[in-house]
């Protein structure tokens, strides 16, 4: 519950920091995607931009390879170990 | 065996779902772990582990939290097999960046990696699974098997720590 408002008191620090700019029609073209306005810290959408970012990012080669081969991974055990019944 | 009749995937059902949640355990691995390449390696781990236990995952239910758990369990299992595993260096979170093309996010950004490395682990996972992933707080307390308050807490407290984190680097 503290943290909610700590929160709160730091975004709109730095909404201010970021220059203090407010235009009459509420639109705000200029503006640095931190210093949103719905309350959220700009950091929480640094945190999904992230995120984000990997997600979006192409699938490395490898990945597909190891889809093609799941059908091996439970009759030989990729990834080895596997005893003998 | 009998007794579990769950209804489970077909086989390309179930492959098609595990690719699709590939690029979101790869972002939740490397914000757990700041590695790209050892993230990577979780994630096939984990995406193995997920194919052999497929008959135990019931059709309907929420297969991007069931994924989860299990790269979240083995991401602590090994964790814990190799404790030095924790400390992420400057050289990787510069790796991190690459993806970014825009200088000024890159700063931002820098800022929030590190800022990332320096929460407790339990704090990392909550705030990753809940202000990243999207998942609801009963989802996530789910996924690390604790309760809801305990994961609204850890959030919070991720939450706190991040602001003062970024705050004070602000300056």
């Amino acid at each position: 519950m503290t943290g909610t408002v700590e929160t709160t008191e730091l975004t709109r620090e730095r909404i201010v920091t970021n220059g203090g700019k407010s235009t009459e029609d509420g639109q705000s073209p200029g503006l640095p995607p931190d210093s949103r306005r719905d309350g959220k810290p700009g950091w929480a959408d640094e945190l999904k931009k992230i995120y984000n970012s990997v997600v979006d990012e192409p699938l490395p080669g490898s990945f597909e390879d190891l889809l093609k081969k799941l059908d091996d991974a439970d009759d030989n055990g990729a990834g080895g170990g596997k005893k003998d019944g | 065996m009998a007794e579990t009749a769950i209804t489970t995937l077909s086989e390309p059902e179930f492959k098609r779902e595990l690719a699709g949640v590939l690029p979101h355990l790869r972002a939740f691995a490397r914000g757990l772990c700041g590695r790209v390449d050892y993230a990577d390696d979780l994630v096939q781990e984990a995406a193995i582990r997920a194919w052999r236990a497929r008959e135990r995952f019931e059709a309907g239910t929420n297969f991007r939290a069931w994924t989860f758990t299990i790269l979240r369990n083995h991401y602590l299992s090994e964790l814990r097999k190799n404790s030095r595993q924790t400390d992420v260096d400057d050289e990787v979170v510069e790796h991190l960046l690459v993806m970014q093309p825009d200088q000024e996010a890159v700063v931002h950004l820098a800022d929030m990696e590190s800022a990332l490395t320096q929460l407790s682990e339990d704090r990392r996972e909550a705030i990753l699974l809940v202000g990243a992933s999207g998942f609801t707080y009963e989802e996530a307390a789910e996924i690390c098997g604790c309760a809801v308050g305990t994961v609204k807490s850890r959030v919070a407290r991720a939450r706190t720590d991040l602001a003062r984190l970024l705050g004070e680097e602000a300056r």
